[in-house]
């Protein structure tokens, strides 16, 4: 997917773990794991409101444009 | 009690009566053949032609293998029955699996209407077999209910179609966080 999702980062600076967000923000540890791992086909608003909200960042900080072809 | 239980019970309820539908029509197919010339003569008999020769061991046997061709298909459509309902027990309705069954049970439907066309005409020469010349019969019938079983197969198809559809939304569901 070239939208990578930058949680582990966010997770170290804030030093938090990914069962606590999963919890924080009213996901399962499963989900969170989905969202880490690049599995995701959407991601809900709410649920990125959430992550912005406590994490402390802008959505600008959790996703970024990965151009797969232009690195091959 | 939730939608969930109230399919995985009924789905329990199927998995038990499709394993004894399959234990029983090996079991009843060869009732038939062992007790044939037991049999009232209006129920299971051919009434299109007369078998004078007897039913031999042979045709016995000949005639159980022939009609357990259309028992295999029946066998085999039991099973992906209760690959189905087991699936449903778990709860798992729209997955790869689920559409893969209802693929299966199509293609059987159709097996079975063409197991149908095929099994009269070998079933009248084995039961004529020992009749007298002349008086050996092919029969060949086209019964109403493999016509319904190949145009409920086609539908399934469709079904299946869908369900695949299906499977493709619940697995975008389920990668949406």
């Amino acid at each position: 997917m070239a939208i990578r999702i930058n949680i582990d980062v966010m997770l170290a600076k804030r030093k938090i773990r990914s069962n606590e967000l999963a919890q924080m923000i009213g996901i399962t540890v499963q989900n969170l794991s989905i969202l880490k791992t690049g599995k995701a086909k959407a991601i809900r608003l709410s649920t990125l409101e959430a992550l912005c909200r406590h994490l402390q960042c802008q959505p600008g900080d959790l996703l970024e444009y990965v151009d797969e072809e232009r690195r091959q | 009690m939730n939608q969930y239980h109230k399919i995985a019970r009924t789905s329990r309820c199927y998995v038990v009566l499709l394993t004894i539908l399959l234990v029983l029509v090996p079991v009843a197919h060869g009732a038939v053949w062992l007790f044939f010339e037991h049999l009232p003569a209006d129920w299971l008999r051919p009434r299109s032609y007369a078998i004078v020769g007897g039913v031999s061991p042979l045709t016995r046997v000949l005639g159980f293998a022939v009609s357990m061709i259309k028992g295999i298909v029946v066998m085999y459509g039991l099973w992906v029955l209760i690959r189905l309902f087991k699936l449903y027990q778990k709860g798992i309705f729209f997955q790869a699996e689920n559409v893969r069954c209802f693929k299966h049970l199509s293609r059987t439907l159709v097996l079975w209407a063409f197991a149908g066309v095929l099994v009269t005409p070998l079933l009248s020469v084995v039961l004529t077999m020992n009749n007298p010349p002349g008086q050996r019969v092919v029969e060949v019938t086209l019964q109403s209910a493999d016509l319904t079983a190949l145009v409920v197969g086609g539908m399934l198809a469709v079904i299946a179609a869908v369900m695949e559809d299906g499977e493709r939304l619940q697995t975008e569901v389920d990668l949406t966080v």
